[in-house]
């Protein structure tokens, strides 16, 4: 969607931490869950939309969405516990991606992240998704709210970054982060994720 | 040790990697333009143009910046021989307290490097990432516009010659 991807809400979910309805809800209205990351893109008016519906509708909204994944609720429990008790993931090579981390994520996202609340990127669906897509554009763009609105937010990176520096680190967050296979053609995603129309289309 | 130009200079500098190049410019190099404010990337003080983007140079870090160019507000021009970009500012008089300032020019900068026509709405969306306590925000917004007329009738490119042999 718009250069973004739409994980699945069913039983192929991404997310390494499965949702509840009351983290639905409350992602639904604010645009946050601090298990799974923030609505970026073309979900972001979406939040913008459903914060000023009633609670009540939402919930039956979040209840039905959660009714799609058909493993039960015992396994659900149980897989969100194995995710959190993973911890803290030990630090993993020393290439360009590995320094990257540690010096500009890991201030946030690293053992110290509750000082600015940031995500668990064990976590973080974004991490865990079969393209790279948003993960690329998160860095990139940052999360910036609409003009005016308070919500989630992290500062972008795009300007700093090469595309090899990008293709590095984002490289480098998938084998650490997350459990799935590597991601296929990095280098070509980060090309394709146009620089000049991300500018223009930033704010 | 990282190896990277500065203003048109090469520059070694023996830091951790993960130093911000803030400090690096400010503790290192004595270049003390850009202004620490958050240290979040949330206000724009610290801004310099890495390759010409804007960058907040509080969040970024040294492990980065090998074989990059960094240019900050000392390389637009001097007291005595003001760039264009400096000069609209100062016929402006758009700076009260100053703090936001350098990193203002650095972002008006690069944007109008990268699209001299730049409109308005423009220059606003693009600078909205800095923000200024003081309120002169339509001094600051005339003197861009200011500084783009002088930029196309002086040309940007011959502005980056003198820095560099200077």
């Amino acid at each position: 969607v718009e250069g973004w991807h739409a994980p699945a809400l069913n039983g192929a979910s991404p997310s390494p931490m499965p949702w509840t309805v009351d983290r639905l809800v409350s992602y639904l209205r604010k645009g946050v869950d601090d298990v799974h990351g923030a609505a970026a893109g073309p979900m972001k008016p979406v939040v913008h939309n459903l914060s000023g519906v009633p609670e009540q509708d939402v919930r039956a909204m979040a209840t039905y969405v959660i009714s799609l994944d058909p493993r039960p609720a015992a396994e659900r429990e149980r897989q969100a516990d194995d995710v959190a008790s993973r911890g803290a993931s030990t630090p993993s090579g020393n290439g360009p991606g590995q320094a990257m981390y540690a010096s500009a994520c890991a201030v946030c996202h690293g053992a110290n992240r509750r000082e600015h609340g940031a995500l668990r990127l064990s976590q973080s669906t974004a991490v865990h998704l079969p393209t790279p897509q948003n993960l690329i554009r998160i860095i990139r763009e940052g999360i910036v709210p609409a003009e005016g609105e308070a919500g989630p937010w992290m500062p972008e990176f795009g300007s700093a970054l090469t595309d090899q520096q990008l293709t590095d680190l984002v490289t480098y967050m998938r084998a650490r982060f997350s459990t799935q296979p590597a991601w296929r053609d990095v280098a070509g995603e980060v090309r394709r994720t146009n620089r000049a129309a991300l500018q223009v289309s930033r704010r | 040790m990282i190896r990277f130009t500065v203003n048109g200079k090469p520059e070694e500098i023996d830091a951790d990697p993960a130093t911000p190049l803030l400090y690096v410019l400010r503790d290192h190099l004595a270049l003390n333009g850009a202004k620490f404010g958050c240290g979040l990337g949330q206000c724009g003080a610290c801004t310099v143009m890495v390759d010409g983007e804007a960058v907040f140079s509080c969040i970024t870090p040294m492990s980065m910046l090998e074989g990059r160019n960094i240019k900050t507000v000392e390389g637009l021009g001097t007291a005595q021989n003001p760039g264009p970009m400096q000069r609209a500012f100062l016929e402006e008089q758009a700076a009260q307290c100053g703090y936001c300032i350098a990193g203002m020019m650095m972002r008006a900068q690069a944007l109008l490097e990268r699209n001299p026509q730049a409109s308005d709405a423009d220059i606003r969306r693009y600078l909205s990432t800095n923000l200024c306590r003081c309120g002169t925000h339509m001094r600051i917004l005339r003197a861009i516009r200011r500084a783009a007329e002088g930029m196309k009738s002086a040309g940007v490119a011959p502005a980056t010659k003198k820095e560099r042999s200077g």
